[in-house]
Order: structure tokens, then sequence, then C-alpha cells
């Protein structure tokens, strides 16, 4: 069967004023993201990498080019509108776990369930379900300044797992860990990508979590030089 | 959740809410306090008012001068006091003569008679019958001890001069007529009042018989003090009538003056707060840019953030503001029973008293209180409206 178009980008570029010059993040960039596939996106700092997850990710717009969620043309959207898609439809991880520091690990998860407006019994339902998943069951109550980087990371992934999002944006999960814990998370991320079919975009520098992706992008200074699914290198 | 987050904040971000806190509970303070006072202070100079209601107040025709002595007198106070008597059912009537505060050879001044000693040639034929009597229950009449009336040469229904200090650091003078001699084997200790007998006195004062410098006259019905002023200003035009309501005007723009100052206090105060509580929530959510970012990223819209953050902003308000109105009650309290001395303030309004008690007053207290909430969110509301309106991806960016 034919999987749907989730995101795609067409001449995609990002501009950013620096002093009286301007920084262009992303050039002409050009993919398309299918319902539940597995990408990675690599490159060196300063590649757009972040840019390019941003955009996706309606958490800012392009300076040219289009930009379409399952079709829909989402490029100058309002806020209220993208707010309402990265509420219902998109989970974020970051590389620096961003919990919100006065809640413990379950209300964390329980954020976007208060915003989806669900019913405290199905709150807890989820919380449970999704932390078992994680592996974090024992720490519910545990704040994160009480987690390892490890443990911050699975609550920021059940986070942006628990609302059933249709993509998961995580921008350098691992790079705040050690080599063991980073693959456990990819290892936990794919794991979550099969059993739930959530499609998964994350980026990274790692050479060795890269070989576990299905799809590999490379970005360098704004451009795509390569797509596994093209298998081009530019 | 907002809630929830809000009070989880408060306790964490401690130090920065008291300092919030802090801004906050000195301006409800002064505010509260400052409106008890002025609720006082207008209670009392009303009841003032109302206590001498219908008074007409009856001057020379340009005022008293108190560096001139004697010039400017009503000369025809026994005709001006006939003519009440006769005309104004139930008047009272008080004559004043006020000490000048610089005087001749041939007169007597305050000071003199404060610095009265055995050297003061011109005061050792009289010093001996300055008497310290007891409060007249009138200024017309006056009861006084066996002593003093011996010493003063005086009987029943004898005119003495009763010589008053007045707050404001005058004296008032006053004649009466002795309505009783009481016995007592001791002196009556008053500092308030001295009694001459009326021929000293009037030596002392070189005061006429028929020259007094104020009247004033009492009615019964306060209502009738305009026609009654009226009538006595057609009858003598020599002399200056002021009825009850003109006195009002002058309190109602002394209260204006009050007001103005007090207002100008708690702009003063509240700019100070607004200051202090905006650069305190600018710091504040400047540094949570990242966890609102997050928020924002995660779906939460701008309605929402603001919310958070002007929700964190009324918790320390609201506690800070009760806090406040607590301690407000409580000096408060203490004042309306140990009262605030005005000292010569007083004096700008004649005969009021010079210790106000403040008055709490419910209504306009939670209005202040309200008020005091409402101006923590407007002082903190540029910040959170700049933290909510960035785009989450700068709130996010380090």
């Amino acid at each position: 069967m034919q999987r749907k178009f989730l995101i795609e980008l067409r001449n995609v570029k990002k501009i950013y004023p620096l002093g009286k010059t301007k920084v262009m993040a992303l050039k002409d960039v050009n993919f398309t993201i299918k319902e539940g596939e597995f990408v990675t996106v690599v490159g060196p700092s300063g590649s757009g990498k972040t840019t390019l997850l941003n955009i996706m990710g309606l958490l800012d717009h392009p300076t040219e080019g289009s930009m379409f969620f399952e079709g829909r043309d989402v490029t100058d959207i309002k806020d209220t509108l993208s707010t309402t898609i990265r509420r219902k439809r998109i989970g974020f991880i970051f590389q620096t776990f961003n919990l919100i520091p006065v809640l413990n690990a379950g209300e964390n998860v329980e954020i976007p369930l208060i915003m989806k407006k669900l019913s405290r019994n199905e709150r807890r339902e989820k919380i449970e379900r999704i932390m078992d998943e994680v592996g974090l069951s024992d720490v519910v109550n545990h704040k994160p300044d009480e987690l390892s980087g490890g443990e911050r990371q699975r609550v920021a992934i059940a986070r942006a797992l628990v609302n059933h999002p249709d993509i998961v944006l995580a921008d350098e999960p691992t790079a705040n860990l050690d080599t063991e814990t980073g693959f456990q998370i990819i290892a936990l991320m794919q794991k979550l990508n099969k059993i739930e079919g959530v499609t998964l975009v994350f980026s990274t520098h790692d050479e060795r979590i890269v070989k576990m992706a299905k799809r590999k992008i490379i970005l360098t200074d704004g451009s795509i030089t390569y797509d596994s699914e093209n298998s081009t290198e530019k | 959740m907002i809630l929830k987050i809000a009070l989880k904040n408060s306790r964490k971000y401690l130090r920065r809410n008291i300092i919030i806190g802090v801004a906050i509970l000195v301006t409800i303070i002064s505010l509260l306090l400052l409106d008890a006072i002025n609720e006082g202070f207008m209670q009392s100079a009303f009841n003032t008012i109302l206590k001498k209601e219908g008074m007409i107040l009856i001057s020379p025709k340009n005022g008293i001068d108190p560096f001139e002595y004697s010039i400017r007198t009503i000369k025809n106070y026994k005709k001006i006091e006939d003519y009440a008597q006769r005309n104004i059912p139930g008047a009272r009537i008080t004559g004043f003569i006020n000490f000048p505060l610089i005087c001749s050879n041939d007169c007597f001044s305050l000071d003199l008679l404060g610095t009265a000693s055995n050297d003061t040639i011109f005061l050792n034929d009289y010093k001996r019958y300055i008497i310290k009597g007891t409060i007249p229950r009138s200024f017309k009449e006056a009861m006084i001890g066996n002593i003093a009336a011996r010493l003063l040469h005086s009987d029943i229904n004898d005119t003495l001069i009763l010589i008053a200090n007045d707050r404001y650091g005058g004296m008032g003078v006053a004649e009466v007529v002795i309505s009783g001699i009481f016995h007592s084997p001791r002196r009556e200790e008053n500092q308030a009042y001295i009694i001459l007998s009326a021929n000293i006195g009037r030596t002392l004062l070189a005061w006429r018989p028929d020259e007094i410098q104020q009247m004033k006259i009492n009615l019964p019905d306060y209502k009738k003090s305009n026609d009654y002023a009226m009538a006595l200003q057609k009858e003598f035009t020599n002399v200056l009538v002021e009825p009850y309501n003109k006195r009002l005007q002058n309190l109602e723009e002394l209260m204006r003056v009050g007001n103005i100052k007090i207002s100008i206090f708690i702009i003063i105060i509240m700019i100070v707060s607004a200051g202090i509580i905006m650069n305190t929530v600018l710091t504040s959510v400047f540094e949570r840019k990242k966890e609102i970012g997050t928020l924002r990223a995660i779906g939460m819209s701008r309605m929402e953030t603001f919310s958070l953050i002007i929700t964190e902003v009324l918790i320390v308000s609201l506690i800070s503001s009760i806090a406040g109105l607590i301690i407000s009650f409580f000096i408060a309290n203490h004042l309306m029973t140990s009262g605030i001395s005005l000292g010569n303030v007083s004096g700008i309004f004649e005969y009021m008293d010079n210790v106000i008690y403040p008055v709490i007053n419910p209504l306009r207290w939670t209005g202040d209180t309200l008020f005091v909430i409402f101006f923590a969110f407007l002082s903190s509301l540029y910040p959170v409206l700049l933290i909510s309106r960035m785009k989450p991806v700068d709130a996010l960016r380090p």
C-alpha cells in the first residue's frame, strides 16, 4: 500500500539576519516524509539541522519555498493554527530534554494530555502505559533533577509520544547522553516507531547512531547533499 | 495545569517573588493606611463642622491680623450680641479676642505671660492674681474654687477674663461670669486656662469692654444659618459674616488639597513599585525562556502562556495583598486607639480636633485591594506580553 506524504518541503530557504549581513541557513531544500518513516538528518554543527526541524515542526516559517503537512500548505499559517497542529499532531524531543523543572516525570508527560483536554482517568491510563513503554514506571513521581540524563530523555520521549502524534521531531536527542545511553534511546525510538507506527525524524552527527536509521538525509551548509531514499549523493 | 505550574513556580522562584511581594505589600499598606487616615481626617473635619452645626462666624471686615493688635476688631459686638439674642432663637454666642503675636509696651503678649518672673516689673503687680482655674462649663460662665475667688477678690456673678491656650500656638480670651464657687482644700491644676479678674485682665490686654475680635453664633438648626447670616450681614455691614456652608467650602478645599498631596505620594510609591514588579517579572520570564518555549512548542497557545505567567504574578499579588490587608488592619487598629497628632496642622481649620483617628472603610479597603492586584497585573503586563507573543523558536533559542 502506498504510504501518505506527511510532510513535504519544496524549495525551502531560510535566511537569518546577522547584523548587517544575512546567513542562509537552508538553501532550496526539497524532500518528503512519509507516514511511519524513521529518518535521520545528519550534518555537522551549523549545517541547518535544527532550522530544518524547526520548520518541519511549525516552530518557524521558511523565508522562501513551501511546506505541506498532509498535503495542506502550512507555509504561512497563523500562530493559533500552527499551535493546534503542534498540540495534536507533532511531538518534540530536545537535545537538552527541556522538561518543566517544577513538575515531576508523570506531570511532565501529562501536559500534552491536559492540553488535549482528556479526563483525569484517561490521562492516568495513558501516562501509566507510556511510562511503562519507556521503562520509567518507577520514577513517575520523580522531579527532573532527580533523574539521570537517559531517564530525562525517556521522559521527554514519553511526553512527545503520549498524545499519539503523527510525527515526532527529535533535535539531537542523544547529544547530551553517553554513547551507551544514546544507543538505548535510539533503540527505544525505533521500538516505538514499530509499535506505535509513529513517524520519527531525528537529527544527529553521531555516525554510529545514523546506522540505526532506515533513511538518512545529509545536510551540508543548508543543502541536502544526500538522501538515502533517492540514493543520490549531490 | 496552568494553576499547578504557576503555584509550583511561585514556590521555586521564591526570592524573586518575595521582591515582587514586598513591592506590592508596600503599595497596599501605603494605600490602605493613607486611605484610613484620610477617611479619619474627613470624618473628624466634618464632625467638627457638624458639632458646630449652624455656626456663623463674625469677623472684622478685613479679617484678623495677628500682628496688628487692637486694630481689626469688632467694635460694636454688644450690639450684635443683643441683636442675635433677640432675633435668633436658641443662639449661643461666644466672643473671642486673640492674643497678638507682637505687641507694644502697653499690651500683654503670650510670650510675656510665658516668661513672666519676679523680675518682670510690668507683671509683678498682677502676677499674684493669675490663678490656675477650673475648666468652665462654657465660655460664658465659670465655676472657680474658693481660693481662686478669694485671690481674685471675686464673687458669684462677677466677670472674669479667661485666657485659654489654643492648640495652634495662640491664645483665646473670653469674658466669663462666675456662676458658682466651690469649696475645695486643694487648688485645681489645669494648665489650659488662666483666669484673671476682669479689671486686671482688661488692663493687661488693653481690651475695651465693647471690643472683640471674633464672634461665633451657634444655632440649633444649621439649615437656617444662611438666612440668619444674611440678616446679620445686612444689619451690620462693618463686619464679615460667614455662615456654615462657607466654612464647609473651606473644608472641602482643604480636603481637596490634602487628597492631591496624598495622591502624589501614592503615585510615587506606585511608580517605584511598578518599576520593581516589571523589572523582576522581565528578568524572571527571560530566565525561563526555554521552559516557556518548550511549552509553546508542545502546543501551549499564546493565551495559555500569558495566563500561566500572569497567574504566577496574581498568586504573589493575592498573597501580598492579603498580608498587606492584615498588616494594615493591625496598624490602623492601633492608630484608631492612639490617634495621630496633627500638631499645628489642625490650626488650618479652627476648632478641629488636633488628634485624628483613622477610620477603616471596608468598601474602600476592598476596592483598594482589588486595585492593587489590578495594578500588579498592569505592571507585569509588558514582560508577560513580550514572552507570550515571542515565537516558540526564538524562545527555545539559547
